[in-house]
């Protein structure tokens, strides 16, 4: 309730944050019904958490209680995997399948869950895509081995890999006979057939540690860099557009798009990262329009490139793509 | 830096204050309902990720060490679970951004210059980056420039509903002004920096 008998506590100096939150207006409030759901399951949780403590430790009593554990351990081994928790035990997430495939050895997969060293084997069919670390999809080709182990470390012995991890605050080390191949944040290939090695980078940069010294490859403009290596460490370098054919085969190692309900944005995202083009919008306003405008329906099957002539034509939106592999998004006249 | 009222709210849920439980819970659970709302659209699945993301924190309590304020550490969990939701649903990378890397609250920024040009689509980005800054502000700072600005209250009303007295609600009120100008500005400075 307003008072206009009070004196005022501030000045003009505060309009801007007056006129910012009347613009803006009340936050979203949950629903009650919400509220008391989540409430009821939460407070569920903590009665059922020991009494703990956050304090912090000294090197002494870790030294202490790591004997303890260690022992512990010894005492229940057998049951000892069940102690640790999922990020520590599995190394990967299988994603997608088809066709045939085997993991090697007496390891298993536990709820498409890889655990630490598991040996995989696709067949003349087999095309699979395994999720590590948070954001990062490794499409594994037909006929290829390779091991997943931690600290997002692949061992390809042979085959072809495609990997896809947007975030720079990710990278993973790919080892192949020829040397580590290491990224952060970036799109490539890895492909080990006959007597040599052949790694394609379509975005950011990749290194390749070879005994006879360091190479990195870096690909821009919408020109990937591809280069070939021989078991003597020789190597030739060459150029390719960031869409060409080579990456035809990831589409087939992934799970179909779910168009229905994404936003324009979303499919965009998915468009551009799974063709190897840049997305660039014409304005901020098609940027702010295109996650807005929600889509329905199914790709049923459709590539991305040609999806998204197929999809736009249904919106207000249109694009085109430039010499330098740019995804251009317009909004129609 | 350390945020000590966060340590202090964590240790007294730790040592399973049921006051302690009501409070972390009713200062998080709408702002992590927010900030779920504006990457997932279905209530039904933000109200999934908003639960599993307080019994995780709940259960992972004793790891918070303060770096961060305990909003900042929840709603890294929360985009775990938005992530892990959306790759359930279809393998698609989550379009989940931190506030100062969101593309349409660049957008959005680049329009206060103009306010009188504003498209319905910018006046709704900018209302919801003034709510996201609204709810990154320390705990009551959202809640008083509400009721000031908002509900138009006076301050001995808002002294009385948050059961404090009248100087500390003109206190809180100033350092709430200044907290939340100074989340926007940087938010606008780094967009004319990348103008020029």
């Amino acid at each position: 309730m307003k008072q206009h008998n009070e004196k005022p506590i501030t000045d003009d100096r505060d309009n801007d944050v007056r006129r910012l939150l009347n613009i803006a207006g009340r936050r979203l409030a949950p629903p009650k019904d919400v509220r008391d759901r989540v409430f009821e399951n939460v407070l569920h949780e903590w009665e059922n958490q020991p009494i703990k403590s956050n304090k912090t430790f000294t090197p002494k009593t870790i030294q202490s209680i790591a004997a303890s554990f260690l022992l512990a351990l010894i005492t229940i081994a057998g049951g000892w995997k069940f102690i640790l928790n999922d990020e520590e035990f599995f190394v990967g997430e299988l994603a997608f399948s088809s066709g045939q495939f085997s993991i090697l050895g007496d390891q298993k997969l536990h709820d498409n869950f890889l655990p630490d060293g598991a040996m995989i084997h696709t067949g003349e069919d087999g095309r699979l895509d395994v999720h590590v670390l948070k954001t990062t999809s490794v499409r594994i080709d037909v006929s290829t081995q390779i091991s997943f182990r931690k600290n997002a470390e692949l061992w390809l012995h042979s085959g072809r890999i495609y990997v896809d991890s947007p975030s720079t605050n990710e990278g993973v080390k790919v080892i192949t006979p020829y040397g580590p191949v290491t990224d952060i944040g970036t799109q490539f290939s890895v492909d080990i057939g006959g007597n040599e090695l052949v790694v394609a980078v379509r975005e950011g940069l990749v290194n390749i540690d070879l005994d006879s010294g360091k190479l990195a490859l870096n690909a821009e403009n919408g020109r990937a860099e591809v280069i070939t290596i021989s078991k003597e460490d020789e190597f030739i370098r060459t150029q390719v557009s960031s869409s060409d054919s080579r990456w035809d085969w990831i589409h087939l190692a992934a799970a179909e798009y779910q168009l229905e309900n994404s936003t324009v944005h979303d499919f965009l995202i998915w468009v551009s990262r799974e063709s190897g083009l840049k997305l660039v919008f014409e304005t901020n306003h098609a940027l702010i329009a295109t996650k807005q405008a929600r889509l329905h329906g199914s790709l049923d099957g459709m590539k991305p490139n040609k999806a998204i002539g197929a999809i736009l034509s249904t919106t207000r939106f249109g694009s085109r793509v430039t010499e330098q592999q740019e995804l251009i998004v317009f909004i129609k006249q | 830096m350390n945020h000590s009222e966060d340590i202090a709210l964590v240790k007294r849920v730790l040592k399973k204050e049921r006051a302690a439980f009501n409070e972390f819970f009713e200062i998080y659970f709408s702002r992590l309902y927010r900030f779920s709302h504006t990457r997932v659209s279905e209530e039904r699945i933000c109200e999934d990720i908003v639960q599993e993301t307080l019994c995780k924190a709940i259960k992972n309590l004793g790891q918070y060490r303060g770096e961060a304020t305990l909003f900042t550490w929840l709603c890294q969990i929360c985009r775990n679970e938005i992530y892990t939701w959306y790759r359930k649903q279809d393998n698609r990378i989550p379009v989940t951004t931190d506030l100062d890397d969101d593309a349409m609250t660049k957008a959005a920024l680049e329009s206060l210059a103009d306010m009188t040009s504003q498209s319905e689509e910018e006046r709704h980005a900018l209302e919801k980056v003034v709510q996201l800054v609204l709810d990154y502000l320390p705990n009551n700072y959202g809640k008083v420039l509400e009721m000031k600005y908002l509900e138009d209250l006076a301050v001995q009303e808002i002294a009385k509903q948050m059961e404090i007295s009248a100087i500390a609600v003109q206190s809180l009120l100033a350092r709430a002004r200044t907290a939340f100008r100074r989340g926007f500005q940087e938010l606008y400075n780094e967009i004319t920096a990348i103008k020029g």
